[in-house]
This record gives C-alpha cells, structure tokens and sequence, in this order.
C-alpha cells in the first residue's frame, strides 16, 4: 500500500468521524507531509470540519500564504505508520521520526484527532 | 509568520519562559552569597556558561526539531533510563518553580493588599491557571509577545530608575572582602544560571524546518544576552539603593526597589510587573510542562488517565491536573514555610545537571552518529565543553552549600529529590515494557523502535 492510497483511506475515516468534525471546527488547514527519503511531498486540505482533497506535490511546493499549514516531516514509511493508525504521533514526535512544524495549539490538535480516529491514546 | 516577527516570537518564548516572578527572589539570594558588585559578576558567569549549553542545545534541536527536548535529545544521546531520570528530575523542578512563583506572586500582592491571605491569593492564581489551560485558553500570540517585552522595559526601567535615584557610590562600597568573593563566585554561578532558565523551550515550537537553522539556535543566545543585561541592570539598581543584607533578607526585592524609588506607586508597579511575569510563565510553562507529561504519558511511562486529552479542545487535561495539582501543593508548602530560596536554590543545583546531561548527550551523538545531517553545529572547542559537562554538577552542589544556612535543607532536598527521580523512572520502566496478549497493545501496536530521523 502505498502512502498515497494510505492517506486516500485516512480521508475516508476522517470524513465519517463525527468526533473528528467537532474536533476540527473553525480549523481550516493544509497539512503538508513531506517525506524526507523519497523526497515526495502531498497535501491534505481541511476545510469546514472534512477533508477536502489529498494531493501529490513537488518537492518546491509551497501553500499560499494565505493559508494555515501544518507541516510533518518524516520518512515515508514513519507518515504511512501514523495515517494508518500504527504509530502514535505524539509518540513519533517524542521518538524524533517526526517533526511538526506548526502553531503549538494544531500540534495538540493533531494527537486528538489521532486519539479520535485511532483511539490511540 | 517570517523574518523579524517569527525571531521575535522565538525570543518572546524564551525571554517568557525565563522572566518569571521567582528570578527576583533568586536575585535576592545572589546578594546573601556575595557582595553587590560580584552579583552582576555572576550574572555575567552565568550567561556565559549557558551560551555554550544553548549552541549545544541548537544542535540537538536541529538533529530532532519539533521534539520534546529533554525526552528526545537525552533518549538518543544517554539511553532511556538516564533520560527518563533527567525528565523527571527536570519536572521535578518545573513543579518546584511553579510552586516558588505562585508564592512568590502571593507575597507581592499580599504587599498591595494586606487584608487578602497569601494562602488564598496561591489558591485562586493556580486554580485559574488550570482552569483556563484545561478550557484549552492560550494567550494569543501577539498578547504573549507584547506582554514578554512589556515586562522586561518594566524591570530594565526599575533598574535604571534604582541606580538614577540611588547612591552608586554604595556599589563599590558594600564589596569588602573580594578573596571570600570569588570563593563563592562558582556558587553564585551556578545560583545565576536559575535566572536563565528556561531558552530551552524555544526549541519545540519551531514554525518551519528552516528556523533549526539558525533562528531557534541564535534565538537562545539573543534570549541569554537580553537576560543578562537585563538582570545585570537590576542588580546595580538594587545595589544603588538598597544594603546588600535587606536586599537579601527580602524574597521580593523588586516590591522594595520600586517602593524605595516611587513610594506606594512602586508597590502597584511591581505587582503590575509581577502579575505579566506570572501570566507569561504560566501560559507558557504550564502548557509546555503539560505536553511533556503527556507525551509521557503516551509513550506509557505514566498512568493512562494523565494522557486525558480534552477530544473537543484537544487540550492534555490529564498532564495540566497532575502538573497543576502538584504545583499548588508545591506552592502552599512553599507559601507556609517560607521556602522560596531553598527551592529555587535546589532548581538551580538541578538544572546545572540536567544541563550537563545535555552537552554530554551532544558528544556522544557526534561521536555515535557523526554522519547524522544538522542544520546547525555548534562550535566550541572538545576540551571545553567536556569541561563544561565536569563543571557544571560542580557548581550546583557548590550552589546548594553556598549559604550555610539553608546547606541542609537544600542538599537534603536535592537529594530526596534525585532518588524520587530514579525510582520514577525505574516505575516507568517497569511500566511501558511490553505486556504479551494484552488488549492495548493489540489496538495500539508498538512503534518501531529503531526509527531514526536519517535526512
């Protein structure tokens, strides 16, 4: 499976989780994952409480300025463990296999939203 | 965020994080170790010994950016049990300060408002803070970066208002005996580094992957650098206006400077600067304090119910109760007993190890992974830094013998401290070791052990 049909199914959980929904009212952002050993980069829109569209990018992507970004780095397997439920990303963050670049209150955001679709606590 | 305000913001962390209301009552403590004009010395040993610490901690963060420091940076470089000795070591003083600046704020406004019971001024500031970080309430960025920067023209104005309204001549005056000076001079070092903690925070909240280049790693230094002139300015105020002995004898020096300086309106412009330093600390410390508890807690070193997460706000209210519950037990010992030096003494002793720990988990990463990518290295010559890695624990037992006094109480204490250190982490040990056949580990398999950042 790859990290592409991973985040296609993650989609899917997010867009049929009430708990999700009010987890992410009034949180419109692109979650940009960049992987560091492929060197490939997608996107995940969140808009209005569902996941609007997830996107292959160029490694020179960058979001409009305009928009929140919630940036994860890691190699590719480490992000195809955490959007599959296998590995918590508190715990990732904590191993140092990934990094999130972001306003400290979507960090938080992120781990519940883990918890929520995962139960991953 | 970019350019000058995201480097602003980095300070405004750090600078936050340092400038707490308990710092004064350490200051104070500085002047009962040595003379006035040796306490800017040790202001300036202090900021000297944490510059290397902070190079060496920018390295880490840009070997591990975004990641708890402490857990991540001492995990890769000691191994998880020293680590988790050192988290909880590190915690322990958290709680302690908490527990100090609660008090201490108590104390100020107490001043202004003698007929309201310290005890109950300690209850209701602690009880608000948990409340408003488990409501997931934080101070918006701008309002956390104003009111860092509001605070410290607030006590760069109080120094130079002590030293314009004092006497200078008092400075060199009170500096009598400069051999027993610089005898205590590695104490008072060690006591000064408390002033300074804290630059350490700066490296989680990294906005983008280029901020471990150089933004986060010289940000901890700029932080050092402002503190340092900063305190060092407040101390010669002090000194101009104040005898060293009531300077020392007094947990709130900046209530007697300002109310020295400015009269009743003194006392309302400290409790002003005492009431800011209070919110950014807390805002701050409690918030970062509680994430690190609960990625604790996640990573099943802790009981399950501290890795509560708030699944509207998403706020850690599990780690905020533990941490704030344990603060304000800290804070009515603190309050009743009058302890505000002995433990921010014991912090300070404390620290110096944990900060050891963190130059020491750097050499040994250079040495186990040299090949690892770092998108900042820090440039201080081998010899020094593993002098650095023997001085440092050197000078926070001399801190905690500095004042023959409090010798006992402070070495007793750093102690029990340490050995409730080990065995929490011997529990936690016991506790995140795999269990066969359980149901949690079949929902939540184990992560991949040997994952490691490698580009």
């Amino acid at each position: 499976m790859t990290l592409m049909d991973t985040l296609h199914d993650f989609r899917e959980r997010f867009n049929t989780n009430n708990r999700a929904h009010k987890l992410v009212q009034k949180w419109n952002r692109i979650v940009l994952l960049e992987s560091l050993d492929t060197k490939r980069n997608y996107t995940m829109h969140i808009e209005n409480e569902r996941m609007i569209d997830v996107q292959t990018r160029t490694t020179d992507y960058a979001a409009p300025e305009t928009e929140k970004v919630v940036h994860l780095q890691g190699e590719e397997s480490v992000l195809g463990q955490i959007f599959s439920g296998k590995y918590n990303p508190a715990t990732a963050v904590t191993d140092g296999a990934l990094a999130v670049f972001s306003d400290p209150k979507d960090k938080v955001k992120l781990e519940a939203l883990a918890m929520v679709i995962w139960r991953l606590g | 965020m970019r350019g000058f305000r995201e480097i602003t913001f980095y300070l405004s962390v750090g600078v936050g994080m340092a400038m707490s209301t308990s710092v004064f009552t350490m200051l104070a403590g500085l002047f009962g170790v040595v003379s006035p004009l040796w306490v800017v010395i040790a202001i300036a040993l202090g900021a000297a010994v944490s510059l290397p610490i902070a190079a060496a901690i920018g390295e880490l963060a840009s070997m591990y950016p975004s990641a708890p420091g402490i857990r991540t940076y001492l995990k890769h470089g000691l191994g998880d049990r020293p680590s988790l000795v050192l988290v909880y070591m590190y915690l322990f003083v958290v709680v302690m300060v908490a527990g100090v600046e609660a008090a201490v704020f108590a104390a100020v406004v107490h001043t202004a408002a003698p007929a309201v019971p310290a005890v109950a001024i300690v209850i209701a500031t602690m009880v608000l803070v948990i409340i408003a970080n488990c409501s997931g309430f934080e101070l918006p960025v701008g309002v956390q970066m104003w009111s860092t920067f509001a605070i410290l023209g607030l006590v760069l104005w109080a120094g130079a208002l002590g030293i314009v309204k004092g006497d200078p001549s008092r400075l060199l005056a009170q500096t009598t005996d400069w051999s027993q000076d610089l005898q205590q001079l590695p104490a008072a070092g060690a006591m000064s580094m408390f002033l300074f903690m804290g630059y350490e925070w700066i490296t989680p909240v990294g906005l983008r992957p280029q901020a471990y280049r150089k933004g986060i790693p010289y940000s901890m230094l700029g932080t050092i650098g402002i503190l340092a002139v900063t305190f060092s300015l407040f101390s010669l105020g002090l000194s101009c206006s104040l005898d060293a002995g009531t300077i020392a004898a007094s947990a709130i020096p900046q209530v007697m400077l300002l109310s020295h300086a400015l009269g009743e309106t003194g006392v309302i412009c400290a409790v002003v600067i005492s009431a800011a330093a209070i919110l950014s600390t807390f805002n701050a410390g409690i918030m970062g304090g509680s994430r690190l508890i609960n990625a604790l807690a996640k990573e099943r070193c802790l009981p399950s119910f501290v890795g509560y997460q708030s699944l509207t706000s998403g706020a850690p209210i599990g780690a905020i109760l533990t941490l704030g519950g344990l603060s304000l037990a800290s804070a009515l010992v603190v309050a009743y007993n009058g302890l505000e030096l002995v433990i921010a003494t014991i912090g300070a002793a404390l620290i110096c190890v944990v900060y050891a720990a963190f130059v020491l988990a750097l050499l040994r990463l250079r040495k186990s992974a040299p090949q690892a990518p770092r998108s900042f290295r820090a440039r201080f010559a081998l010899p020094g830094s593993w002098l650095l890695v023997l001085a440092l624990p050197v000078m926070g037992a001399s801190a905690l013998l500095a004042d023959a006094k409090l010798a006992l109480s402070t070495s007793a204490g750093a102690g029990a401290l340490t050995l409730f250190a080990l065995l929490a982490a011997d529990r936690s040990l016991a506790q995140k070791a795999p269990r066969s056949n359980s149901k949690e580990n079949a929902r939540n398999p184990v992560a991949p052990a040997a994952i490691v950042r490698k580009s």
